[in-house]
């Protein structure tokens, strides 16, 4: 029985020691993103007068940098494709709490008025938070969402990563999805890979008319959906 | 308390120091701190359960010592039939009502009459399945004289529901296991080893394969009317490992807690997706529950001897009371009749016990023949799965039909890259381990002890990365 704990205990400290080795990985993660908009959230350096939130009505529907250059204003995209209200709130609650500048407005898009109740093809991105979790706040948020145990995420690091770590090339939010500087994802593919049941985009679809043809398509879902 | 939850974590080494440091020194002192450890495991789940399960426990124990003490056949029964149809009776009525009641009310209002029931709010008591024919295969063997009854309560509810094994299985008898429950049990340093062993697999089966095939197959099946046949073929391919890896995961959890306190449960998985046929695929999966369908339904209704119709009868009989006992719902019972129908080429050729060792023995690869068969017996089986899980029998055969369409050789909507690397490295290790217990049974002991322990920490990495959201274990809900 001695030998067994005493073996035991040996393998564990062992492997504490080597787990340790990833925390240089855990705090490379970010830097391996090409969507830096919650870490900017995280990092409280956000400054902007309006900022939008939604999915991805919000983030493609929207060119925050067209609304700046109308309004003459400071406007920043934090839609998150396939994100739901309960995501939105967390942002919100990170741009409130760490010490960002407030803004003036705030412009929420909502896909459809089911999404106030349930939807379940819309989520928290919780994978999002992943390479983030350097950072206390973000751990401390997959802990409330149960998705890990303090103790075993306070003692290892490895504990604390998920799949895409393992990952090491430059990650962008999904292989068809680009981002502004001001945060909005127009898709530029075509959707030949989507099933026919898919909404086709318009044949007098262009760049330049884009953002006038989505937030058509964002009044027209939130008003008369 | 689920196996792959911190909270166990944290239950297991306290048992287990209790028991070796503070109980180790009689037996009554072992038996009373794992039954202790046994009913707070089970109340935390619902604490309202245990008394069904103490009730269960109390019948079945006093209907034992009646059957062995009454000396006219007509008591025995009386005393069979009473816990028999006590135990039968609270299954029916937590997991089948609703789906009786259900079912006649369609069958009814198919001769245009209207028949109001009331379905009722029933929570299915965790684990009634398995501990319902812990009970019944103790009660059986007791009134078939192949053993006596315990007069020990303490040994006899120990059995009934010693934790690793009593929310799903291996459905225990009462011939293996009782006799360990009544001798002390010495510390055995390399059976412990093995058990840890055995978890650590348990573990990655359930959180790296099962949980990460689940997404996959989640996904594919709840929107199968979006999908084209290949698509479907892969979200099937994704639950058929799902599948695998949740119960056999469990299993192997199970088998290994219980070596860590000394006992050796029945094993319930033996690498059943390499099997050459559809019959030695039920020699290898869920052993325990189709040995007791075989032992207390087989063979009382007469088994194999009374010429092909018979054992055709009673290979259906027993198929679609395995199908009926995994849930109330047409999908399980067409999945068991499916698994028969694959059964009745077999046995009507009386082939059915052609495989009994395992593929390629002593053979690092195996025959074309043996892996052609192999291919044709796991496509079999990824095609009844279908049935397993889809939600009802429309949406099972709408999903058939979509399969089965020219969407078959279209290139699939996404491809699981991650899922099917992990499901390689899963069925290699199973390959190189699979003439033994489980796969990591001697798997790498004879490496140099540096690189054994990089596999456990690979292993252990895969565990932590993967972990998310405590996942249900499937079974459970049986």
């Amino acid at each position: 029985m001695k030998h067994f704990i005493v073996k035991i205990l040996i393998f564990s400290i062992v492997f504490f020691a080597f787990d340790k080795l990833f925390i240089l990985l855990r705090n490379r993660a970010p830097e391996l993103e090409v969507d830096k908009r919650m870490e900017v959230l995280l990092q409280g350096k956000m400054d902007a007068d309006l900022l939008i939130f939604g999915s991805s009505v919000g983030a493609r529907g929207i060119i925050a940098s067209t609304l700046s250059k109308e309004l003459n204003i400071k406007a920043y995209n934090l839609s998150y494709p396939g994100s739901n209200i309960d995501f939105h709130e967390y942002l919100l609650t990170q741009l409130l709490e760490n010490g960002n500048r407030k803004p003036k407005t705030i412009l929420l898009t909502l896909d459809e008025p089911s999404e106030l109740i349930l939807n379940s093809s819309i989520n928290f991105r919780l994978e999002r938070l992943y390479p983030l979790i350097k950072y206390p706040k973000v751990r401390e948020e997959l802990l409330v969402r149960e998705e890990k145990s303090k103790l075993l995420s306070d003692l290892f690091v490895l504990y604390q990563f998920n799949k895409s770590h393992l990952d090491l090339r430059k990650k962008n939010f999904t292989a068809h999805d680009s981002i502004m500087n001001c945060g909005s994802m127009p898709s530029y593919t075509t959707t030949t890979n989507f099933p026919a049941k898919y909404e086709q985009l318009p044949s007098h679809y262009n760049k330049e008319n884009e953002s006038k043809y989505l937030l058509n398509r964002v009044h027209s879902n939130v008003f008369d959906g | 308390m689920l196996f792959n939850s911190f909270n166990f974590a944290l239950f297991l080494p306290i048992v287990f120091i209790l028991y070796w440091f503070v109980a180790n020194k009689s037996l009554k002192a072992q038996n009373v701190l794992l039954l202790i450890a046994s009913y707070f495991f089970y109340s935390c789940w619902d604490w309202r359960f245990v008394f069904l399960l103490a009730f269960s426990t109390v019948l079945d124990f006093y209907s034992g010592i009646k059957i062995f003490e009454h000396k006219t056949q007509s008591r025995r029964k009386l005393w069979l039939v009473i816990s028999v149809g006590i135990n039968l009776g609270f299954l029916g009525v937590f997991k089948y009502y609703n789906f009786f009641a259900e079912s006649f009310a369609d069958f009814i209002a198919n001769f245009g009459l209207k028949v109001h029931y009331s379905s009722l709010n029933i929570i299915l008591p965790v684990g009634i399945s398995f501990y319902t024919f812990h009970g019944l295969s103790y009660v059986f063997d007791i009134y078939y004289e192949r053993i006596k009854p315990t007069y020990n309560f303490v040994d006899y509810t120990l059995f009934v529901c010693f934790f690793p094994l009593l929310v799903a299985g291996p459905i225990e008898r009462a011939t293996h296991l009782l006799p360990q429950v009544e001798k002390i049990r010495k510390f055995d340093y390399t059976k412990a080893v093995d058990g840890l062993r055995q978890i650590l697999w348990g573990l990655f089966k359930k959180i790296v394969i099962a949980d990460t095939c689940a997404i996959h197959a989640n996904l594919i099946f709840d929107n199968a009317d979006m999908y084209g046949g290949s698509t479907l073929f892969i979200g099937a391919l994704m639950f058929t490992f799902q599948i695998y890896g949740d119960f056999s995961g469990y299993s192997d959890i199970a088998l290994g807690t219980a070596r860590l306190f000394g006992f050796e449960l029945l094993r319930n998985f033996a690498f059943p997706y390499f099997s050459r046929d559809i019959a030695e695929f039920w020699r290898r999966w869920h052993i325990s529950l189709s040995s007791w369908f075989r032992d207390y339904l087989y063979f009382p209704l007469g088994g194999s001897k009374g010429g092909t119709l018979m054992k055709v009868r009673n290979t259906f009989a027993i198929f679609l009371v395995s199908g009926f006992w995994h849930g109330a719902n047409w999908t399980f019972v067409f999945w068991g009749a499916l698994n028969a129908i694959y059964f009745l080429p077999l046995l009507l050729m009386n082939s059915n016990r052609n495989n009994l060792e395992i593929v390629a023995k002593g053979n690092l690869l195996p025959s074309f023949k043996e892996f052609f068969y192999m291919i044709i017996t796991f496509l079999m089986t990824v095609f009844a799965w279908i049935f397993f899980r889809a939600a009802n029998l429309t949406e099972a055969f709408h999903f058939v039909q979509t399969l089965f369409s020219k969407s078959l050789f279209e290139a699939p909507n996404f491809i699981p890259k991650v899922a099917l690397l992990l499901i390689s490295f899963f069925m290699f290790i199973e390959w190189l381990g699979r003439e033994n217990q489980f796969a990591l049974s001697k798997f790498a002991l004879t490496w140099p002890r540096a690189l054994r322990w990089s596999f456990y920490f690979l292993i252990i990495t895969c565990i932590f990365i993967f972990n998310g959201k405590e996942q249900q274990f499937i079974y459970f809900q049986f």
